[in-house]
């Protein structure tokens, strides 16, 4: 039962990567626009650093990690998905969609899990090619952070496909998905510590930030390897980032349920 | 005669499309709140990274968020007022186009006034404050010239966003696809304006002084006001380079209409 469930699911992925070849344009000007974005935040970082050793208690090579960390995780799980849940809902697709024999939840994670197969390819040479042209930075020390690196990356992604569909279920309470989608890729460029590490932030905005799901899609993984959080500091940011994949779960369950009386009305 | 009849028109374009846009109430206001959100968390990005340096590249806060201001007013503005620039490649591939060759209007005006962002206005307004509020508080010497120069700078500022906008977007006319990426990829390069353009080499310096003038809307005004660079005197050249641009995107469309065929039915 559950192999085949698997089955079905390993499907949808493979489906979303022949599809993301097949169209490669929005694929690869998502990435130019990220790489663009990147550009100027190095940009601005390093006239920031220019002549001072540190700024806070945050020296070169780590920010330079730190930035090339961020821009892995920013490209790697796009919004793709919430255009196509958003598209489905206005166009009336989804209900073919409500029609298969998969959860559409389960379904829209594989998809998403199939693009990022696609984007980490691109997006690790991107990193890569970046992590060249700025010089030598920081590394995780022994394989046990290289692990939990790896572990925070899959928070990472698990948070940040769930955010992209909360926001894109509200679809079908609202008809423009652009200005939900802004809010929702500001919010986590900013509270995510995407552009400005968290540390910098004044004590009140830091408290905020604790609070919020995004510091788990690029504080924790980049503080997991600069080692900037680690020990019991980085178990415990780890428990709560599967605590929020889990609550995010949860209410993405709750929306697409009170989403599904209202599907009808919208149908036609 | 014509110039009176095309600025009533506009106004009726503008208006009529706020009333469809006012229909969607709940709509409405998520654009204008996010709009307006995301422009203050960029400008709370700034005043984070200045609470832990005095200044960038011998550039001061307020300096910097006066730079913001005029990008987000000219963007404001042209998502306000003429955000049908950016449904180009839906009116070339559908065909829509037929129908605004056929009347006795300019269709320049009748493609950039297609349809209105609302989110415009919540750019716009937040802009304005932010203007202010830099204004107040760098050290500028104001003379009778320096008061001069702001509307100028800010309508010259707003033209030249909307020619280029324009112009990218006319790339419909050769990509012939729904998803047309060019004009993102043009407008994305703003953001180098945002800042200090020399921070990131003289390369990217130089594009968006000269090929895309974004640095006339942002960067060479800011030089000249605070005393930045003795070549900020150029920018009382900027109504003349939103001339230049105003021009060079009509002649794009124009090219661009030659190689229109309509979707035939």
């Amino acid at each position: 039962m559950l192999r085949l469930a698997l089955r079905k699911y390993r499907r949808f992925a493979a489906l979303a990567i022949q599809e993301t070849l097949a169209y490669r344009i929005p694929y690869i000007v998502n990435m130019v626009s990220i790489v663009v974005t990147y550009a100027v935040i190095f940009g601005i970082w390093a006239a920031v650093f220019s002549g001072k050793a540190s700024v806070g208690d945050y020296a070169w090579a780590e920010m330079k990690t730190y930035l090339v960390i961020s821009l892995f995780m920013s490209a790697l799980v796009s919004g793709s998905s919430e255009y196509r849940t958003s598209r489905q809902i206005r166009t009336g697709n989804i209900a073919i969609e409500l029609l298969r024999p998969a959860d559409y939840q389960l379904s829209s994670l594989s998809i998403t899990l199939g693009n990022s197969l696609c984007e980490g390819v691109l997006v690790s040479l991107a990193c890569l090619a970046f992590a060249f042209a700025t010089g030598p930075g920081v590394f995780p020390p022994d394989a046990l952070s290289w692990a939990l690196f790896v572990v925070s990356c899959l928070i990472a992604i698990a948070t940040k496909f769930l955010l992209v569909y909360v926001f894109g279920l509200a679809c079908f309470w609202t008809n423009s998905l652009m200005g939900i989608s802004w809010l929702r890729k500001g919010l986590t460029d900013f509270f995510s510590g995407a552009l400005i590490p968290l540390a910098f932030f004044p004590g009140w905005l830091m408290t905020v930030a604790d609070w919020l799901p995004f510091r788990n899609i690029v504080w924790v993984p980049a503080g997991a390897f600069t080692g900037r959080i680690a020990g019991a500091d980085l178990a415990r940011s780890l428990a709560v980032g599967v605590a929020w994949v889990v609550a995010l779960w949860l209410i993405a369950r709750f929306v697409w349920s009170r989403a599904m009386r209202k599907v009808t009305i919208q149908g036609g | 005669m014509k110039a009176i009849n095309t600025v009533w028109l506009f106004f009726r374009f503008l208006s009529q499309n706020t009333k469809i846009k006012l229909e969607y109430k709940l709509d409405s206001f998520i654009l204008f709140v996010s709009g307006a959100a995301l422009q203050a968390l960029g400008f709370l990005f700034i005043a984070v990274l200045f609470s832990k340096v005095p200044n960038i590249a011998g550039w001061t806060q307020w300096e910097i968020i006066f730079m913001l201001a005029a990008i987000y007013i000219s963007e404001g503005l042209v998502s306000f007022a003429f955000e049908g620039a950016w449904q180009m490649a839906f009116l070339v591939n559908s065909g829509e186009m037929d129908r605004m060759l056929l009347r006795p209007v300019s269709p320049v005006l009748q493609i950039l006034t297609f349809t209105m962002g609302i989110h415009g206005i919540g750019n716009m307004a937040l802009g304005a404050v932010l203007l202010s509020l830099s204004l107040s508080h760098v050290h500028v010497a104001w003379t009778f010239a320096r008061v001069l120069f702001i509307p100028i700078f800010i309508v010259s500022a707003c033209a030249i966003r909307t020619a280029i906008s324009f112009a990218a977007n006319c790339s419909a006319f050769w990509l012939k696809s729904y998803y047309n990426a060019f004009p993102l990829m043009v407008y994305q390069m703003a953001d180098f304006a945002k800042y200090p353009s020399s921070i990131f080499g003289k390369a990217i310096e130089s594009l968006i002084l000269f090929v895309l003038p974004y640095g006339f809307i942002s960067y060479v005004p800011a030089c000249w006001l605070f005393g930045k660079a003795w070549w900020g005197i150029f920018a009382w050249g900027s109504p003349l380079v939103a001339l230049w641009c105003c021009l060079a995107a009509r002649w794009v469309f124009y090219r661009g209409l030659r190689r229109y065929d309509g979707s035939g039915n």
